[in-house]
């Protein structure tokens, strides 16, 4: 663990030692303040912390992303395009969480923006692709690029937050085969 | 238009659905105006690109006739066929069904 520790890290990282147990009144663990820190409490602070980059041209995706994040307790911030997100993210690359990417933006699309993520070194920021097509070979599209993940519009509450728990959370990255 | 369906799906109250709603009025009519001037230039790359946007929105606020008829134009535009009807007189259509839907509750 490298330092500056950062809150949602630390947290993670305490969450990884309370075990995948998802019964909140299992192995409740002491601070020595007599709060009790259990699964569901981190969480809810590990929320607190987390910070959500929103790269999207569109002003009616930015307003519904930031409402549904927002709802939920997360921070975030918007880029309009691929170069925006870019020069946001490695201006404050620590400060960041997850990145929602739309794959069509002006200036510089999303596949071009996480490829130069990933060649300025930026290898564990999770990227998941936001995309209109539900066509085949998006995936792989995606995965080739440097994406961990997409997902398609409509966007679903559900599938948004079983996302960030995916990458946020459980922080189980799905690395190249070798 | 079902907004019932679309504001569980999204996890929004009304008054946030029709926030979201004015939104894409505002902005989706300009982007709408655009595409046309792209269809009857010609500029089909640039047709697909603004259908593809207006497809995606409308998807994620639940408005399926504006979504397919953008569906449409997008399907048409990368086949190299530059005609927007008459998907286009559905979108204008269903705007001002919105706008209605927002003034009378």
């Amino acid at each position: 663990l490298g330092k500056p520790v950062r809150r949602a890290k630390l947290l993670q990282m305490i969450a990884r030692l309370l075990g995948e147990v998802t019964d909140d009144t299992a192995q409740p663990v002491g601070d020595g303040s007599g709060r009790i820190a259990t699964q569901s409490s981190i969480r809810e602070d590990m929320t607190h912390s987390a910070r959500i980059l929103l790269a999207d041209d569109n002003p009616v995706n930015q307003k519904l992303a930031t409402l549904i994040l927002g709802k939920a307790g997360y921070q975030v911030d918007i880029a309009r395009t691929g170069r925006e997100a870019v020069a946001r993210f490695t201006s404050q690359p620590g400060s960041y969480d997850l990145i929602f990417m739309d794959m069509q933006m002006p200036e510089m699309d999303g596949m071009t923006a996480t490829r130069t993520l990933r060649r300025l070194g930026f290898a564990d920021i999770p990227i998941v692709a936001m995309t209109a097509h539900a066509m085949k070979g998006v995936r792989e599209m995606c995965l080739d690029v440097g994406m961990n993940d997409y997902i398609t519009k409509p966007i679903k509450r559900e599938i948004v937050f079983g996302v960030i728990d995916k990458f946020i959370f459980r922080r189980k990255f799905e690395k190249e085969p070798r | 238009m079902n907004w019932e369906q679309a504001t569980a799906r999204l996890g929004l109250d009304e008054s946030e659905y029709r926030e979201l709603l004015s939104l894409f009025i505002e902005t989706g009519t300009a982007q709408f105006q655009q595409l046309r001037k792209a269809a009857s230039t010609g500029d089909l790359p640039e047709v697909a690109s603004l259908a593809h946007g207006l497809k995606g929105t409308a998807a994620n606020l639940g408005l399926n006739d504006i979504y397919q008829a953008a569906a449409a134009i997008e399907a048409k535009a990368v086949a190299d066929n530059a005609s927007i009807e008459p998907e286009s007189s559905r979108i204008v259509e269903q705007f001002s069904l919105i706008k209605t839907f927002m003034q009378a509750e």
